[in-house]
């Protein structure tokens, strides 16, 4: 099930209502189901993957945390090599087999590879890494393994962030699945401001730029500079708006049930620096591989080519994680790439922070190419014409050939992103929810109902799912 | 809390009232628009369709449809084209539900049976289920249009069946199961091989049908409403490249095409109307396939002039279809 969709909206209510009206010690068992129900709305058999890695990583837990030395270190292994074994095969088989193939056919060698096409499950790769980070804290004696399986299940597969995050710690989340919740008006508040805010950010927003995203990156080849331009732009505003808006209701609907889940993205397009950016940009996902790849690699505790090895790495597997494609590894290369280059080229700090921001805004964009295209060749063919057919200018409308946005429609997308723009900035003085709260009632409601109705009628009716559902 | 609650529900209303008074969605499918124009020009024939009646072969010197081939033929009648690819019969049947409801009449409605709509390959396949338009034909130029856009933004309209149902359906070959539509779907066809056009037209032709299958109940259905309103229902099964099925499955699949068209008929003839059965009736040379694509391109029904021009000409000559 989908935020976005009338199931989530009849689900959610009767989730919340239900888990409020019982007592703590059955809530517990309330919100798994929950989550096994929103879960099972995209394939329920896949709800059987899940359980294994739940079994998996609770009984290699409970036994990494009494056992000693080189043992506890093998139970280790065992544990990040199954829960990587299952991502491997449902993610990244055909990937490295058809690669495979392709390095056998250059080499003149035949292999014909099986391939086996299986749908990916939705967000495994986020549960599988929230479960992978618990098994390892617990290693490391940061975290108490969890006895109670029902509650280590829940950990897992608590619903509002199951299928895309932000990836929760074990410290912050399982102590939270123990305590009391009471029903507190102004959390409960603040939870739905932000899930009609994140919702407003994909329907309206991002789901408007991805009709001009998806035309244009279709077929590359029928478009000049102008509209792969704009459509890399707009990607980099789809993108953001996409996942901090799912960010933002699994944020606010975890709070709306008393929950506090970490914040995943702060202003990224306000950074200054390639550094700056991965501060604001998927920050559970970056810290994760801060914690468990880039430290264990030596961090920045070794001699500097170490380091910069280590900083290619993790940024190799950042990139990797994200799909299995060589051009998600590209893009994680290209940000590898920025990153050592920043801390060997220092920009004068008499550069205004607007020229920063563009630079590094301009240089996310150009590695959101690699991210979008559909593959190598259509990544290649746009960096080359992003200069070329200006002339032309650009063809705006729905036909054949053109960025798939009749005009009136361009001139709402390029407001809805001033908006986004200045909202964020913003953001950036105070928190917007809070300035929200503080006007008087009835601008409060106006606010909030024009938030609605312009979701319920200027939203995006043309099914785009969520983009980091594929991951 | 009770207060919150009752703020909540107020807001609620609030919205919901507001959207009462947004006008309706002009958002809604060409084709249900298109519908609209020719019945307010009083068309005599609606020719409902998927692909196969718009395909024209690369050689065609006329790349005419087969609607507008009819209109030839019955120049004093005016013909309504209503097509979509992959359109099937439940759809026709809440075109019908739509015609009948908003008082239009037509004399005739032409419905093509393509046989592959009942296969695994196209029955269950999630694009092609037309919930938008189903709904859209439910509640058009009623109260719920006012709450259209909404519905489609939350994915009310969106396909019940999910990409992993579809493609766990069972391929059957006459009664013999031979796997699921994963194995049979797209990437196995990248070569043109011998084993690879058996699978495709056991994929496409060689399932087992019965009388409760959804899409033969939507026939049965429409042809009732469409009589109970007093237009006449013209269905009419498409021609399959039955030559090149011989050839790779035996005459088998001959005889299965020959039972699904069967059951199709003894179905339709309970509410009287008799589909004029064309499933047979031509030879390879008059389909398109073999020069449509560029690369591997498998039987399908599209045909070529002289094929479209003599389903139209039997359409004429063999059913109740006659200039007014």
């Amino acid at each position: 099930m989908t935020f976005n969709s009338y199931l989530f909206l009849i689900f959610f209510p009767v989730v919340v209502s239900v888990y409020f009206a019982i007592p703590q010690s059955w809530r517990w068992l309330w919100l798994l189901i929950a989550s096994c129900c929103f879960y099972a709305a995209f394939i329920p058999a896949y709800l059987l993957i899940l359980f294994l890695l739940i079994g998996i990583d609770y009984f290699a837990a409970l036994l990494i945390e009494p056992a000693q030395g080189r043992w506890r270190k093998a139970l280790l292994g065992v544990s990040i090599f199954s829960t990587c074994l299952v991502l491997f095969v449902f993610k990244y088989f055909d990937f490295f087999n058809s690669s495979a193939a392709f390095l056998a056919q250059q080499l003149g060698v035949h292999y014909s590879p099986k391939i086996l096409s299986i749908i990916l499950p939705i967000g495994l790769s986020f549960h599988t890494f929230q479960s992978l980070g618990y098994v390892v804290d617990v290693y490391r004696g940061k975290v108490r393994a969890e006895r109670h399986l029902g509650i280590y299940a829940l950990y897992v597969m608590f619903f509002p962030q199951l299928v895309a995050g932000p990836i929760e710690r074990a410290q912050n989340l399982l102590p939270q699945l123990r305590v009391t919740h009471s029903f507190d008006v102004s959390r409960v508040t603040d939870g739905l401001r932000l899930m009609l805010w994140g919702m407003f950010k994909k329907v309206v927003i991002a789901d408007r730029l991805a009709l001009v995203v998806n035309q244009v990156y279709a077929d590359p080849s029928a478009y000049a500079g102008p509209s792969l331009v704009l459509a890399t732009i707009f990607f980099a505003f789809q993108i953001y708006c996409d996942f901090s808006g799912y960010s933002d209701i699994a944020i606010g609907s975890a709070q709306v049930l008393g929950f506090r889940l970490m914040k995943n993205f702060d202003r990224p397009y306000f950074a200054t620096s390639i550094q700056d950016f991965w501060h604001h940009w998927h920050i559970s996902l970056s810290t994760w591989f801060r914690d468990f790849v880039y430290i264990p690699l030596g961090g920045n505790r070794v001699s500097p080519w170490r380091w910069r090895l280590n900083i290619l790495l993790t940024f190799l597997l950042s990139g990797l994680w994200h799909g299995a494609n060589w051009t998600f590894i590209v893009w994680g290369a290209l940000h590898g790439c920025y990153y050592l280059i920043s801390t060997i080229v220092r920009k004068p700090a008499a550069w205004p922070r607007s020229l920063k921001v563009l630079i590094t805004f301009s240089l996310v964009c150009f590695a959101w190419i690699f991210f979008r295209a559909n593959n190598l060749s259509d990544a290649e063919y746009i960096i080359s014409h992003l200069l070329s057919g200006w002339e032309q200018g650009l063809r705006v409308g729905t036909q054949a050939g053109a960025i798939g946005l009749p005009m009136i429609e361009l001139l709402s997308a390029f407001g809805l992103i001033g908006f986004l723009i200045m909202v964020d900035r913003w953001e950036g003085k105070e928190n917007i929810g809070t300035a929200v709260a503080r006007q008087p009632a009835a601008l409060r409601w106006f606010i909030y109902a024009a938030c609605a109705l312009m979701i319920m009628n200027f939203g995006v009716a043309v099914p785009i799912p969520f983009l980091y559902f594929q991951f | 809390m009770r207060i919150f609650l009752l703020k909540l529900g107020l807001f609620g209303a609030l919205i919901l009232g507001v959207q009462c008074f947004v006008p309706p969605s002009k958002d809604i499918p060409n084709e249900i628009k298109l519908l609209d124009v020719f019945m307010k020009n009083k068309a005599d024939i609606v020719y409902f369709g998927d692909s196969t009646i718009n395909w024209a072969a690369k050689s065609d010197v006329n790349e005419e449809s087969m609607p507008g081939l009819l209109q030839r033929l019955l120049p004093a009648s005016r013909v309504a084209k209503i097509t979509h690819s992959s359109y099937q019969p439940a759809v026709y049947e809440a075109y019908a539900q739509y015609i009948v409801r908003k008082g239009y009449h037509p004399e005739y409605v032409i419905i093509p049976i393509n046989l592959r709509i009942f296969s695994p390959e196209w029955d269950r396949q999630p694009l092609w289920q037309f919930e938008k338009e189903k709904w859209t034909l439910a509640i058009k130029d009623t109260f719920w249009m006012r709450f259209y856009r909404p519905l489609a933004v939350f994915k009310f309209f969106d396909p019940r069946i999910s990409r992993f149902d579809y493609e766990q359906t069972d391929v059957y070959d006459g009664e013999q199961l031979i796997g699921k539509v994963q194995d049979y779907d797209n990437h196995t066809y990248q070569t043109m091989s011998a084993v690879n056009m058996g699978n495709k037209l056991r994929f496409r032709y060689m399932y087992p049908l019965s009388v409760e299958h959804r899409k033969i109940q939507s026939l049965v259905h429409t042809a009732e409403l469409l009589r109970s309103a007093g237009i006449k229902p013209v269905f009419y099964i498409t021609p399959v490249d039955w030559q090149t099925m011989q050839k790779f499955l035996g005459t088998a699949s001959v005889d299965r095409i020959a039972k699904n068209v069967g059951l199709i008929n003894l179905a339709l003839q309970k509410q009287n109307v008799v589909p004029l059965d064309l499933s047979r009736s031509l030879p390879t040379a008059e389909f398109s396939w073999p020069e449509d694509g560029e690369g591997p391109f498998y039987p399908n029904e599209h045909l070529r002039l002289r094929g479209r021009m003599f389903v139209v000409g039997n359409l004429v000559a063999k059913t109740a279809l006659h200039e007014k």
